[in-house]
């Protein structure tokens, strides 16, 4: 009996250590991080580290006082939401048409999504780039919105047939029988029911808009219409690299993606079971 | 019949937006970069000329090229390898009782939906020589003799963004693992115990069969999205030093943006793509030998 109550504390005690670990791990970093970016300039520079002097938020005054942080962070934010909303439209269509009507070429299409996802991006950006130039579209966060919310559809739409195709289709038919068409069986009756499948959709597009730089620094050049991204990264590759007020830029950068991996987790967690199990 | 054809009327009115928008970006410009391929544009020149397969001839003849075909391979199949086995024992971990396991749940899944900008600052902060603390705490214990510019070594600069990565991606793979478990049956676990089965016995035997489908596709999904991923290496070392680090995105990157070498790319990119294709194709395969499908 006693053998058996150490073994169950053993086990206690190992499963507590080894998660105390992982958390160290994975977000011990981001701890760290923020702690830093409070320091004091002068304890921030002492070698060895050292417990901070004083606690104080100099080094984000720094960020808006010498960059046009706010400006970025209104680009940024303008950018995910326009394109969310733009690409949630067309997805939910695409993806609700993919999973509802038997059609020919449903496997064909879906083939091609995915290949668009194995197509290195990088064969893409000239022709993006001159056909985006010669439609007015350049140094332009409705372009980039446009570009955004193109670009994650392929995705989207494969999450959000899966969440189409768990809706009951015999509520649908008993709408047609009711005389609804098509289009107000969908936005009265479906669109209402995968209120989940949308969130989690927008979730997967934020979070990837957010962090996207390749085409906010290739298709944008004025600083007034620079996104995040790229803002972080020529501060990073500046001349002299300010890495306490870096650091401090970095936390307010992933701030909105904590908060909201905070709130959502619950659709963050299903999206990607559901994402991984369908393949 | 008509029921059919009325079918393909509304499946087209739901689906033609998206087709026509993913034209405009995807379908499109992939034509244009095949097409590109076969000539040799060049931002540096005025006119361009249709060459045919010479930019892939050159491309086979390339030292660069192989050398960045052979960092990629090692970088994405390391990496995912990586994410596989730490995403395993993370996910059989926080799979267990304990406190706050709902919150871990969720702390892990950080890295992940942090920007790849800000991981690399952070990243690049704590790897630094000689003022990081990685440095600070290898030295202070005795590992290493005196500090190392791990980025900017030839020897560790590939290793170091490959950790980055996986660092970040990990957490996919804990997501799915952990979903895949809460489908075991409780059940099962239950009779195993009663039959006297040992942890290992127990994970070979009831827990390997349930993830081994979602783990397939997701190490199948997570080596496309290393063979083609750009940021951490971009934002870490550029490829350098001395191209020690350069993968096959890094290398078409520097041959549009630094030698602006439009049609030589665009040949690398297709040739890119199909690599990928064949790995697509080939575990598709193996899985249906595997699975059974």
């Amino acid at each position: 009996m006693a053998n058996k109550l150490f073994k169950h504390y053993a086990y206690k005690i190992m499963i507590y250590f080894l998660v105390i670990v992982i958390l160290l791990y994975m977000v011990g970093p981001f701890v760290y991080m923020i702690f830093a970016s409070l320091y004091d300039k002068r304890s921030f520079w002492t070698w060895p580290p050292k417990w901070p002097d004083e606690i104080t938020i100099s080094a984000y005054d720094w960020i808006f006082k010498y960059t046009n942080f706010t400006t970025y962070y209104i680009n940024s934010l303008l950018v995910a939401f326009v394109s969310m909303i733009i690409n949630l439209f067309i997805s939910s269509l695409a993806g609700y048409g993919l999973a509802r009507f038997k059609w020919r070429l449903n496997d064909l299409i879906m083939k091609i999504i995915i290949f668009t996802y194995i197509f290195p991006f990088f064969g893409l950006i000239i022709p993006i780039f001159r056909l985006f130039y010669n439609l007015g579209l350049y140094d332009s966060l409705f372009g980039l919105s446009i570009l955004y919310a193109i670009f994650n559809m392929p995705f989207n739409i494969i999450i959000l047939s899966g969440f189409f195709q768990m809706f009951p289709k015999e509520i649908e038919e008993a709408a047609k029988v009711d005389g609804a068409s098509n289009i107000m069986t969908f936005l009265k009756i479906v669109m209402p029911n995968i209120v989940p499948g949308i969130i989690t959709a927008a979730l997967f597009h934020y979070i990837w808009c957010w962090g996207e730089y390749y085409f906010a620094a290739i298709l944008i050049s004025k600083d007034a219409l620079r996104t995040l991204p790229p803002a972080l990264y020529s501060l990073m590759r500046g001349e002299t690299v300010f890495y306490r007020e870096l650091l401090a830029a970095a936390s307010m950068v992933a701030f909105p993606a904590l908060i909201i991996t905070l709130l959502t987790q619950k659709f963050l967690i299903k999206g990607l079971t559901a994402g991984a199990i369908k393949g | 019949m008509k029921k059919i054809a009325s079918d393909t009327k509304s499946a087209l009115f739901f689906i033609l937006p998206a087709i026509i928008c993913l034209a405009f970006i995807y379908f499109f410009p992939i034509f244009l970069c095949f097409y590109q391929s076969l000539t040799d544009e060049s931002l540096l020149r005025e006119t361009s000329n249709f060459i045919g397969l010479n930019n892939y001839f050159r491309l086979l003849n390339d030292a660069d090229f192989y050398r960045a075909i052979n960092n990629t391979i090692i970088w994405a199949f390391t990496s995912s390898f990586l994410q596989a086995l730490i995403g395993l024992g993370i996910a059989l971990i926080l799979n267990q009782e304990f406190k706050g396991r709902t919150v871990s749940r969720v702390l892990v899944i950080l890295p992940w939906t942090t920007p790849i900008i800000v991981i690399c600052v952070l990243w690049a902060w704590l790897f630094a020589h000689p003022a990081g603390i990685i440095n600070y705490l290898l030295v202070a214990s005795g590992v290493i003799g005196q500090s190392i510019p791990w980025l900017a070594s030839k020897s560790y600069s590939l290793w170091i963004t490959c950790f980055v990565w996986t660092w970040s991606s990990t957490p996919l793979f804990v997501i799915a693992v952990l979903g895949a478990l809460q489908s075991v049956p409780p059940s099962l676990y239950d009779a195993a115990k009663v039959d006297g089965a040992n942890a290992f016995q127990i994970f070979r035997s009831i827990v390997l069969p349930h993830i081994l489908p979602v783990f397939s596709v997701m190490f199948t999904l997570r080596l496309i999205a290393s063979f083609n991923h750009f940021s951490t290496i971009f934002f870490l070392t550029e490829g350098g030093p001395a191209g020690s680090s350069e993968t096959m995105p890094i290398f078409i990157f520097r041959r549009f943006w630094k030698e602006y070498d439009l049609g030589y790319a665009a040949a690398a990119s297709i040739t890119n793509m199909a690599l990928m294709y064949i790995i697509w194709s080939s575990y598709s395969f193996l899985r249906g030998k595997l699975l059974g499908e």
